[in-house]
């Protein structure tokens, strides 16, 4: 079964390049096309990646950040970029601290070179786990040719038992539904980590309740919330965001975050393993905590933990995905966001914050960054396809016999 | 479900009616499209039309009105400080046509602004629409030369664009459906309703807590100017005056209807087998892409045949009804841009939290102009007009994540059948479809084609009557 797996760079940028390796990124494009410098389409592993630019900081100078969920390894990963793209990531890197030299440019440097700015992610949601990229695309095809037989077909069904019969047999006689057969179930909850992480949470409750309260009225109400609505940002600062947006089905976030001190970090650090846990080993239907449109999502340190970026891909608009996390979700926003400088002000950690929407959704956009290079390998499916197609998939081909309710819920999905 | 009161606690008095009333009697409306010359003078012809414009007092009953509404760049042309014009909201301030709002309401190709009547690349000179309200087309023709006379003879204004528009008697837009019957009720008007429909003021006026429990963000001033004893303090306690109080934004879009080729796509699309038109099929299945039938009657609640009449009943839901879609589709326009009790998989609660942070009040009036040279028919549609406090977060959500989002519930490629428009460069977008729920197999409908054009729009500030009269003292 397929496992997809987080890549990660931060590589700081030489003080003077930071224009120069903007304006190459900026040639990447966004979605990024088949015939860029930098086209991801090369790599068939790569199901969404992106570059960014980290802006310096008082502390720290200007960073590129790479992201890429992939099937397979990290290490597969990096060797694919060395091997596919090496071209372009010396038009990028020759901009950054330490990058081999023109003439020292080998399999073998570039592949040190990134091997040593990998970094763990130690926040990430897979929105349809066990799912590789072209699993995702045949399964599209499939339940389109599924709609097709239907569609010839449909009219001289009676019963949801005769419909099966004839597709289940019409499926069976098709060379082309081959690859469906392999064996593969759907991304199971596991109940019995969770019933130890359940009892576990219980035992640290006390712990939870006491940072809860220092938060409250030790942290936040010195807390500097940047109180901006979201039509009060600076529209130089929106301009750039808007151009990127709203071109394919799905959409991208990048966010940078200067992270709170003391305790805040490490309620960041527990919220985080806690979501990456959970995604693990609880979400794994195609929903994070009723928000049923995130692709992939993950959370970074970088620059020594002082700071951390949230990238996500998503379906729908900005507004459509904040406000779908505030409808659902708002008091998870708040746990980890709140450890970011600028978060509205929260109540007891959980409550308020996200639920304020339009400054929420303010202090989204002024700790956005623009994705000069973006990548997605299906940019026309939205999470909830992916999912239904994947179901149908597994009752059609990888299932005994089903039951009525099996049968027609089946059906629903062509 | 069930009707229930809902107490009067707005003042009514201060609020441009339009935004309570439909003016179900007041058949005939028109639209004048103003440019600013002159604004000293464009300010007293405001304060000379102001005992024209009705408020949304339930008690009186005008025979004919008035109401006024301001573009951005209008505001500015009457003197409104930039400072000012900066504390809107910014869909307001920019306006209908940018390049990603373009993207997103899906105005590309034959619904591109460079096509529109009026609107997008115009606006420069779209300062200010006028709206009339009358009961007859006599009474409308003479009540439109008076106001021509007094803004010409004015001098401060010119009237770019003159438009008319009408109710039917039987309250059918131009595709031969009851409109204007699925409406939000606005919390304290005063108004009774079905209680899905009752909905929180700061949905619909600025100045009042919303959906979300908060004041929706509203234009407060930033630079004094004018007779600011006019306008109220900003409830949320800052030191401000309030410009949005009691007002609203007003969406307008004019969208042509075709008519002819809808109602043929659905007769050939239903057509007996040996080629004879199925006349009862070609209307349920245009009824099924609408979700209610001609009469107005909910496929929720009749799902097999219209029941006739004039059933204008807004008291339903999905989930106890109709979960699965098998009578009222996904993907028809009403379930889809109000999904009320039965949104995505969440039950009845948390879907109407979130259906209800979504509505609009729909103002639209059907329009039909004189045939041009060989036509039978001239070109007919919608003057579109909705109110809500939160552009992206009403109108513009409607839209796009519910109209032109081709996978919305298990749908796999299917849009709003009537306003739905693709995506530009979407691969897929020319296999278009309609679904209809249904056993053993859902049923499709193919190769689906486009039914309506956008023909103009703009996004509008609608004032109360205090800042009405505020506006002139600037
Ligand atoms: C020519 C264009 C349009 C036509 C012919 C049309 C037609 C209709 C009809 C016949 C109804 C059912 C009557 C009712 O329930 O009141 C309806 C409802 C509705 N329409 Fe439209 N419409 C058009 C444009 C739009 C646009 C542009 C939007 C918003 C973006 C929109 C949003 C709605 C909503 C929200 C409802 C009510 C749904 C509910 O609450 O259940 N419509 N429309």
């Amino acid at each position: 079964m397929t496992k997809q797996n987080a890549v990660f760079f931060q590589i700081y940028v030489l003080p003077d390049q930071v224009d120069a390796v903007t304006e190459v990124l900026n040639s990447g494009g966004n979605p990024n096309p088949n015939d860029s410098f930098f086209s991801f389409s090369k790599i068939p592993d790569v199901h969404f990646a992106r570059w960014i630019v980290v802006p310096a900081n008082e502390k720290y100078g200007a960073s590129l950040v790479y992201a890429a969920n992939v099937d397979g390894t990290e290490e597969k990963h990096i060797n694919d970029l060395v091997d596919k793209l090496p071209d372009g990531l010396d038009k990028i890197l020759t901009h950054c601290k330490d990058y081999p030299e023109e003439n020292n440019r080998t399999r073998a440097t570039r592949l040190a070179y990134l091997m040593k700015h990998k970094q763990k992610t130690p926040g990430f949601y897979v929105g349809a786990p066990n799912r590789s990229v072209s699993q995702i695309n045949n399964e599209v095809e499939m339940q389109r040719a599924l709609q097709q037989f239907v569609k010839a077909n449909g009219s001289q069904w009676k019963t949801s038992k005769e419909a099966y019969a004839a597709i289940k047999k019409h499926v069976a006689e098709d060379p082309d539904f081959a690859w469906a057969k392999e064996k593969y179930h759907l991304p199971r909850k596991r109940f019995v980590k969770m019933f130890f992480f359940v009892l576990l949470l219980l035992l640290i409750l006390p712990l939870l309740a006491i940072y809860v309260v220092i938060i409250h009225f030790f942290y936040e109400k010195k807390a500097k919330p940047f109180g901006k609505n979201v039509n009060q940002i600076p529209p130089a600062h929106m301009a750039p965001l808007k151009t990127q947006e709203d071109k394919i089905y799905q959409n991208q976030l990048s966010q940078v975050f200067e992270t709170k001190g003391g305790l805040r970090k490490v309620g960041l650090r527990f919220f985080l393993w806690f979501a990456s846990f959970t995604s693990a080993n609880w979400f794994v239907g195609g929903q994070l905590l009723g928000t049923p449109t995130i692709h992939f999502a993950r959370w970074v340190f970088i620059d020594d933990g002082s700071r951390f970026v949230f990238f996500s891909n998503f379906d729908g608009s900005f507004d459509e995905y904040l406000g779908d996390f505030v409808d659902n979700s708002g008091w998870g926003l708040n746990a980890i966001y709140g450890a970011s400088i600028g978060y509205p002000r929260t109540f007891y950690v959980f409550g308020k914050g996200a639920y304020e929407i339009s400054e929420f959704m303010g202090w989204g956009r002024l700790t956005q960054v623009p994705t000069p290079i973006w990548y997605s390998a299906y940019p026309w499916t939205g999470l909830q396809q992916i999912v239904s197609n994947s179901h149908l998939r597994a009752s059609l081909f990888n299932s005994g016999n089903l039951s009525d309710k099996e049968i027609k819920e089946l059906l629903r999905r062509i | 479900m069930a009707i229930v009161d809902n107490p009067k606690t707005l003042d009514l008095d201060d609020i441009q009616g339009m935004i309570i009333r439909g003016y179900g009697k007041l058949y005939q409306t028109a639209y004048f499209l103003l440019k600013v010359k002159d604004a000293a003078g464009a300010k007293k012809w405001i304060k000379d039309t102001l005992p024209k414009v009705d408020s949304a007092d339930l008690t009186t009953h005008p025979e004919e009105t008035l109401h006024l509404a301001f573009t951005s760049v209008g505001l500015a042309a009457l003197g409104l400080e930039k400072e000012n014009i900066m504390a809107f909201p910014v869909p307001f301030r920019e306006g209908m046509v940018t390049e990603d709002r373009s993207r997103i309401l899906g105005d590309y190709a034959e619904n591109a602004p460079e096509n529109w009547r009026w609107g997008g690349d115009h606006k420069k000179d779209l300062h200010i629409v006028l709206i009339f309200h009358s009961k007859t087309d006599e009474a409308l023709d003479t009540f439109m030369a008076a106001e021509r006379a007094i803004i010409e003879s004015s001098g401060a204004l010119e009237i770019t664009t003159e438009m008319k528009g009408h109710l039917r008697e039987d309250n059918k837009e131009p595709f031969g459906f009851h409109d204007g019957i699925s409406q939000p009720v606005v919390k304290g008007s005063g108004r009774s309703g079905p209680d899905n429909d009752i909905v929180e003021t700061g949905e619909f006026l600025l100045g009042y807590k919303n959906e979300h429990d908060q004041y929706p963000f509203s234009p407060l001033l930033e630079k004094n100017q004018g007779n600011i004893s006019l306008l109220s303090n900003d409830p949320e306690g800052s030191e401000k005056k309030d410009l949005g109080k009691n007002g609203s934004f007003m969406v307008y879009r004019q969208i042509e209807q075709h008519v002819d080729k809808f109602w043929s796509y659905m007769e050939d699309k239903t057509k007996n087998e040996d080629g004879t038109i199925n006349e009862d099929a070609k209307v349920k299945l245009a009824s099924k892409c609408i979700g209610r039938w001609p009469s107005g009657a909910s496929l929720a609640l009749f799902p097999d045949k219209d029941p006739g009449g004039n059933p204008s009943n807004d008291d339903f839901g999905y989930a106890e009804h109709d979960p699965d879609g098998l009578k009222c589709p996904f993907g028809s326009h009403l379930r889809r841009n109000n999904p009320r009790d039965a949104f995505r998989w969440y039950n009845p609660k948390q879907s109407l939290k979130i259906s209800r942070r979504h509505r609009i009040i729909r103002r639209g009036r059907n329009y039909q102009l004189p045939p041009k040279n060989g036509e039978e028919k001239g070109e007919e549609g919608l003057h579109f007009i909705c109110f809500n406090t939160n552009l992206q977060l009403q109108f513009e959500f409607i839209q796009h994540a519910w109209s032109n989002n081709n996978q919305l519930r298990n749908l796999s490629n299917d849009i709003d059948i009537i306003i739905g428009v693709p995506a530009e460069g979407d691969p897929n977008a020319e296999n278009g479809q309609f679904t209809i729920q249904a056993e053993p197999t859902n049923q499709f409908i193919d190769s689906w084609e486009r039914f309506v054009t956008i023909k103009g729009g703009e996004y509008f500030f609608f004032p109360s009557m205090s800042v009405l009269n505020y506006l002139t003292t600037i």
